[in-house]
C-alpha cells in the first residue's frame, strides 16, 4: 500500500503479489480502510505481472509483500489528523455489511480477488469481500523458500524507499514469514528512513509448526531503525493469540479502533489502529500469579500498564492488559460472560456484572460479590454453592 | 527436626505465659482513666492497663461478652497479677470480674472501685500500693524462664488491612507456621466470620466431627442473615476502600485469602467470642473482621501471641500478647518497616517459597515467645475492643 503522489490524484496502492490467501483480501480491506482515513482514493494492485491462475498453480509465491514507495514526510495528512478523524466518527464505509459463507475446499481464491471478473459480483455479494480457508494457498506457501530470489528482485525493484509493509499469508504456514525476515533486514530499505518516519506494518499472526514466533522478531528488527510505527491489527482473528497481541508484543500500543470486519464462518473481528513509539523498547512485561490452574485471574503484584504482556507461569496463552492495573490488582486470563461466575483460589469470588474480556482489569466495575447483599449465588457456572 | 521449644514462664497452676504483665484492668469507660493513670505510676513494676469504652449500659448479652472478655483477658497466662479497678456503679462489676478470673487461674487478683476510695486521686492512690503488692506476690520480678514445647502454646490468626497478596504470600506463610504449631501439639485460633463468607465450605469439609462443621457454616449464616436484615450491602464495609485499593474486589475474594492462615490442619472446635479453646489444633472463633476486636477476642481466649498478616500496613498492638505484624509485599515492607516484624513478599517476587519464609517467621515466632519485644510493643500500641452485639442503653 503507498500513497501515490506521481499524478494528480494521489491514491492508496495496496500492493501485492499475487492473491491466492484470504488474507490478502482481508489485509486489503484494511488498507482500505486506512485509504479512507487518509481520504484518498484506494487501489489494489498485483505488481506480479503473472497469470494470476499461475499462483493456483503453484508458480509462484501466495504470500503477499507489499513493499510500495512511500515516506509518512511527504504524506497528505499527518498521522495525528488521520488518528483524530478516526476518532471523530465510526467507519460505515469499510465495515463490511454481509458475509457470503464460503467455506473450504475451495479451489480458486482467484475469484474472489479485487480485479478479477468474479468480484464485482463477489464484492456485490458480500458488502465488501469474502474471506475463507484455502488449502490451495497453504500448499503454495511450501514453495516460498525457493522463490527467495524472485522475492528480492521484486522488492529490488520497488521504485522508492518503502515505508509500509504487509505481511500476509494463510494459516499453518510454517515456512512464509521465516522467508521474510531477510527480506525485511536487508531488502526492505527500512535502514534509509528518518528516526521520525513511520512504517505502517501490518502483520497476521500465525502459530509456526515449530512453536516459534518469528514474526515479532521480524517486527523488532523493523522497529529498531525505523522510528515510530503505525499499523492496522485484527484485535481477536481467529484465536487469542491474534495480531493485535502480536503487535501489543512488539512494544505497539493501542490508538482507535477503525471499525469490525467480518470474517464468514470465523467471527467478526474489530481493526484497530497502533502506533509503537520509536523509543518503545520490546514488550513490556508484568508478572503475574496463577493461583489455581482453573482460575479465571491472575493477580499482578507489581501491576501494569496498558500493553504490557501478562507474565504468569502456569498461564499457556500470551495476554496483554488491556489497560493499566495497580499493583495487586487482577486481569482476566478467560472470557467470562456476563452473571458467571468469576474462579480465583479456584473458588468463585462473585460473579461479572458485565462481560468480562481476556486481558481487562477485573476489580468492582466488572465483578461483585454473590453474598451477603450481592446478587446472590446462582447455577451459571461451577463452582456455586 | 527443628527445637519447637521457647523460653516461658510456668506459672503456680502451671499454664504457660511468654509475658509478665502485671494488669490494671477498668471494668468499664468511666474506670479506664484511672487504671491507665495507675499502669503509669507502676510501669516500672511491670504494670500496664489499657482505655476501653465498655462494662456499662450493656444489654444482657453484651454484659455477658464484656464480662467474658475482661476476665479472658485478665485470665490471659501473659499476665502475671491483676488489679481490678471498678467504678462502682457499672453493669460488669468488679467482684464479678475477680471471680471470673479466679475461676481459671490461680494468679493474684485484687479489686479496687473509684466510688469507695473516695474518688481518682485516692483511688489511684490505692491502686499504686497494690499493684506494687501484686508485684511482690506474684514474684513476677524473679520470674525466670524456662524451656516450654509449643503444644503449650495458642497461637491467634489475624489479618488486617488485606490486600490482594495477603492470600498469596502473608497468609500462606502464616498458614504454615500455624500447621507446624497444630502438628507440635498446641493450639491455634483462627477467627473474623465475616471474612469466612464465600469459604466456609472449604474450612467446614476440613472438619471430622459435622457437628463442628455444622457449626462453622450455622455462625457464618447467621453473621451473614444479619448483615442482610440491616438492610445494608455488605460491599459498604467489606472489602474495606483500603482492601479494594489493594486490588481485593468482594468479600468471597478476601476470605479465600483469609482462611489461609489457619493452614491445612483439621477444624476441631468453634468458639463463642472470648472462648477458651477446649480442644487442641486448630479451631475458629466467631469474631467480627475489625482487627482489634477479633484480637481482643481471641486474647481473651488465651492466646499468647497473635500472628497479624498486613498488606496496607497497621500499627495495631495488644494489652497483653505480641502481635508479630507480617507484611504481604515489600512495597509496605520498606514503607512501613518500623511497624512490621517480617515479610512474606519475597515470595511474590520469586525469592523465597512458602516453606523459607515459614520456617523464618516460625524461628521468630520462637524469638518472640522467648521474650523478643514485637514493634507494636516497643511503640506500645495496646488496642483493645470488645466486640458489641446490640445497642447501647
Amino acid at each position: 500500500m503507498s500513497t501515490d503522489r506521481t499524478g494528480t490524484t494521489e491514491k492508496v496502492r495496496f500492493v501485492h503479489l499475487g492473491c491466492q490467501c484470504p488474507y490478502t483480501l482481508w489485509f486489503a480491506d484494511q488498507a482500505r480502510c486506512v485509504a479512507h482515513h487518509l481520504g484518498l482514493p484506494f487501489a489494489d494492485e498485483d505488481v506480479t505481472g503473472r497469470p494470476r491462475l499461475a499462483a493456483a498453480a503453484g508458480a509462484f509465491c501466495p504470500m503477499q509483500v507489499m513493499i510500495p514507495g512511500h515516506s509518512p514526510r511527504t504524506a497528505p495528512r499527518p498521522a495525528d489528523r488521520i488518528i483524530a478523524e478516526l476518532d471523530a466518527g465510526p467507519l460505515a464505509d469499510c465495515i463490511p455489511a454481509r458475509g457470503l459463507l464460503v467455506q473450504e475446499p475451495l479451489a480458486d481464491w482467484s475469484i474472489y480477488r479485487p480485479g478479477s471478473a468474479e468480484w464485482p459480483a463477489a464484492v456485490a455479494a458480500t458488502g465488501r469481500l469474502c474471506l475463507g480457508k484455502c488449502a490451495a494457498a497453504t500448499a503454495l506457501v511450501e514453495a516460498v523458500a525457493a522463490k527467495r530470489s524472485w522475492l528480492e528482485s521484486v522488492h529490488a525493484a520497488t521504485p522508492t524507499p518503502g515505508c509500509l509493509l504487509l505481511i500476509a499469508g494463510p494459516l499453518d504456514a510454517p515456512t512464509g514469514f521465516a522467508e521474510l525476515i531477510p527480506i525485511a533486514a536487508g531488502h526492505i530499505p527500512v535502514a534509509d528512513a528518518a528516526a521520525d518516519d513511520q512504517l505502517l506494518t501490518c502483520v497476521h499472526s500465525i502459530k509456526t509448526a515449530g512453536g516459534g514466533d518469528f514474526r515479532q522478531a521480524l517486527l523488532e528488527r523493523l522497529a529498531a531503525v525505523a522510528g515510530t510505527i503505525w499499523a492496522v491489527a485484527g484485535r481477536s482473528l481467529p484465536y487469542p493469540n491474534g495480531p493485535l497481541s502480536l503487535m501489543l508484543a512488539a512494544g505497539f500500543r493501542e490508538v482507535a479502533t477503525l471499525g469490525r470486519h467480518v470474517l464468514p464462518g470465523h467471527c467478526v473481528d474489530e481493526l484497530v489502529l497502533v502506533r509503537r513509539a520509536a523509543e518503545a523498547l520490546g514488550p513490556p512485561t508484568a508478572a503475574a500469579v496463577l493461583v489455581h490452574p482453573d482460575d479465571d485471574v491472575v493477580t499482578l503484584p507489581d501491576g501494569g500498564d496498558a500493553g504490557m504482556l501478562i507474565s504468569a507461569p502456569g498461564v499457556p496463552t500470551v495476554i496483554y492488559a488491556a489497560c493499566a492495573v495497580p499493583p495487586g490488582h487482577k486481569v482476566a486470563i478467560r472470557h467470562v460472560a456476563a452473571g458467571d461466575y468469576v474462579l480465583k483460589y479456584g473458588q468463585p469470588i462473585g460473579r461479572a456484572t458485565k462481560t468480562i474480556k481476556v486481558g481487562d482489569h477485573v476489580h468492582t466495575h466488572n465483578l461483585a460479590s454473590a453474598r451477603a447483599g450481592g446478587p446472590g449465588p446462582t447455577n451459571a457456572k461451577d463452582g456455586g454453592k | 527436626m527443628r527445637d519447637l521449644s521457647f523460653e516461658g514462664y510456668v506459672r503456680d497452676d502451671g499454664a504457660v505465659g511468654v509475658r509478665n504483665h502485671l494488669l490494671v484492668l477498668p471494668t468499664c469507660v468511666c474506670s479506664a482513666q484511672c487504671a491507665m493513670d495507675i499502669a503509669a505510676r507502676t510501669a516500672s513494676a511491670g504494670a500496664i492497663s489499657f482505655y476501653h469504652q465498655h462494662g456499662c449500659a450493656q444489654l444482657e448479652f453484651d454484659r455477658i461478652q464484656t464480662l467474658r472478655t475482661l476476665a479472658g483477658t485478665g485470665a490471659n497466662p501473659n499476665v502475671a497479677a491483676v488489679l481490678v479497678v471498678g467504678l462502682g456503679c457499672e453493669n460488669v462489676t468488679a467482684s464479678e470480674i475477680v471471680a471470673a478470673i479466679a475461676a481459671q487461674s490461680s494468679k493474684p487478683v485484687a479489686a479496687i472501685t473509684i466510688q469507695e476510695e473516695g474518688g481518682t486521686e485516692r483511688a489511684i492512690e490505692r491502686g499504686v500500693e497494690l499493684v506494687q503488692r501484686l508485684a511482690a506476690v506474684s514474684g513476677i520480678s524473679g520470674d525466670t524462664r524456662q524451656s516450654i514445647g509449643l503444644d503449650h502454646v495458642v497461637l491467634a490468626l489475624e489479618c488486617g488491612g488485606s490486600d490482594a497478596l495477603s492470600g498469596l504470600t502473608a497468609n500462606p506463610v502464616a498458614g504454615w507456621v500455624a500447621d507446624r504449631v497444630v502438628a507440635a501439639g498446641g493450639t491455634v485460633i483462627l477467627s473474623e466470620t465475616t471474612e469466612l463468607i464465600g469459604a466456609e465450605h472449604l474450612l467446614a469439609a476440613r472438619a471430622p466431627d459435622p457437628a463442628v462443621a455444622s457449626a462453622l457454616l450455622d455462625t457464618v449464616a447467621r453473621v451473614e442473615a444479619t448483615i442482610k436484615a440491616t438492610g445494608v450491602d455488605l460491599r459498604g464495609s467489606q472489602p474495606a476502600p483500603g482492601n479494594i485499593r489493594g486490588g481485593l474486589t468482594t468479600i468471597e475474594e478476601k476470605s479465600l485469602g483469609c482462611i489461609h492462615k489457619g493452614g491445612t490442619s483439621p477444624l476441631r472446635e468453634v468458639l463463642a467470642y472470648g472462648a477458651r479453646p477446649s480442644r487442641k489444633g486448630l479451631t475458629f472463633m466467631d469474631t467480627p473482621g475489625h482487627d482489634v476486636e477479633s484480637m481482643t477476642g481471641m486474647i481473651a481466649g488465651g492466646a499468647h501471641a497473635v500472628l497479624f498478616t498486613t498488606g496496607r500496613g497497621t500499627p495495631t498492638g495488644a494489652p497483653v500478647a505480641p502481635v508479630i505484624k507480617i507484611a504481604t509485599n515489600d512495597r509496605l515492607w520498606s514503607l512501613m518497616r518500623p511497624n512490621l516484624d517480617f515479610s512474606a513478599g519475597g515470595i511474590a517476587a520469586g525469592r523465597q517459597t512458602v516453606a523459607d519464609a515459614g520456617g523464618m517467621l516460625l524461628d521468630l515466632l520462637l524469638d518472640v515467645l522467648s521474650g523478643h519485644l514485637t514493634r507494636s510493643e516497643q511503640l506500645g500500641n495496646r488496642e483493645f475492643g470488645i466486640y458489641r452485639i446490640g445497642p447501647t442503653v
